[in-house]
């Protein structure tokens, strides 16, 4: 169960925006996502957590002067290297994925498999880095709202019509506690 | 190439007209469909940033029901007709000829009817649109969600952000004497539509 302390402060990632944050009190989300992505990326040691609000996966195609992380691929890197900057270091990053729904059900007559690409495009770009995931909670055809804890990182998800949950993370402390030379 | 869009181009008063009777059209089939007189009580045309666009229907975490079409054909768009849950529930009510609150979910044949709804409200309004545009404008099959405003508006927008990262809405309120069937009526369309009504419709 998740505790919200009344003390808490909120920033909501928008539509194409990254936050990074290692406030006590800041929670970061991303509300009503459907197809979106909400990339969740934290560095446990320095307590820095990033959180992106993907809506698209790749950039190719896009004029220069619309190239933003509303991109999988511009998302990826750019909030990296804001955490970085901002005291993480990249080889003890993990990362949670939440999102990517399929609002539209194939044979509607209206092919929209974005949230499937995005999904794949978050994963690939992370692959890319070097970053692991350690948890998803992706697919699907239902609404979410994710919250992300800057102090822990820990990260909960609301499905539409059903109770929050804390993403799994025993595999953040299986990770963690084994160390993190082997990346 | 094809000139970027520009909601710029389609001068705000033609474009207004044509919308406004639009939805006359629209309201006035749905009308006809739950038998009962429908007012639009607000009609509004913005231009607004994508991150914004969740606030059109009551924020994003908002849960509501929503008939989604696709418009096809010579320019290319969303339709989105919003009411909050019970009132869609109430909807089925009225069209199936249930009491007043005995829908509580909605199973295939409340869907049905929910889809025809939408079906017939995205008709007239682009029936309308194309007969004094003369561009063809095809509905897609309706398509019924309950969830959260935010996750399905992410379908248009989603589309509409591979272009640019504001869009031009097209938000009607509109009401009966007794609101059990008031809802919004959204039209998102691409910079592919505005282009469209720039070269056709002045």
């Amino acid at each position: 169960m998740s505790a919200q302390a009344s003390s808490e402060v909120t920033t909501v990632v928008g539509l194409g925006e990254i936050c990074v944050s290692s406030a006590l009190d800041e929670v970061l989300m991303c509300l009503g996502i459907g197809s979106c992505i909400a990339l969740c990326v934290y560095d446990p040691i320095a307590k820095i957590s990033g959180m992106a609000h993907i809506v698209l996966p790749h950039s190719n195609g896009a004029r220069p002067a619309e190239i933003s992380p509303k991109y999988a691929d511009v998302a990826v890197p750019l909030l990296l290297q804001e955490m970085c900057e901002q005291g993480a270091i990249k080889f003890r990053l993990v990362a949670m994925i939440a999102g990517g729904a399929q609002m539209i059900m194939p044979g509607s007559g209206i092919n929209f498999n974005t949230g499937q690409r995005n999904a794949e495009a978050v994963m690939a770009a992370l692959e890319r880095e070097k970053v692991p995931v350690l948890a998803t909670e992706i697919g699907g055809s239902k609404g979410r709202t994710v919250r992300m804890l800057a102090w822990t990182g820990k990260v909960f998800v609301r499905t539409s019509g059903a109770k929050e949950k804390e993403l799994e993370l025993e595999a953040l402390r299986r990770e963690y506690g084994k160390g993190n030379d082997s990346r | 190439m094809k000139k970027r869009p520009s909601t710029e181009e389609v001068e705000p008063s033609r474009w207004a007209e044509l919308v406004a009777k639009g939805t006359l059209n629209a309201v006035n089939g749905l009308s006809q469909m739950v038998g009962r007189k429908l007012e639009i009580r607000a009609l509004d045309l913005r231009r607004i940033p994508t991150s914004e666009a969740a606030n059109l229907v009551g924020g994003a975490t908002n849960e509501v029901a929503a008939i989604y079409l696709g418009i096809s054909g010579g320019a290319t768009g969303h339709i989105m007709l919003v009411y909050p849950t019970e009132v869609a529930f109430g909807v089925v009510d009225m069209l199936m000829g249930y009491e007043a609150g005995e829908t509580q979910e909605l199973g295939e044949m409340e869907t049905s009817a929910l889809a025809e709804v939408g079906n017939v409200t995205g008709s007239f309004f682009l029936n309308s649109l194309g007969n004094d545009t003369g561009i063809l404008l095809h509905p897609s099959p309706p398509v019924v969600m309950l969830d959260m405003a935010g996750a399905i508006l992410d379908v248009a927008i989603s589309d509409i952000m591979q272009e640019r990262d504001e869009i031009f809405a097209m938000e009607a309120l509109f009401t009966a004497s007794d609101r059990s069937v008031s809802g919004t009526l959204l039209v998102l369309p691409t910079g592919d539509f505005m282009d469209s009504m720039s070269e056709y419709s002045l």
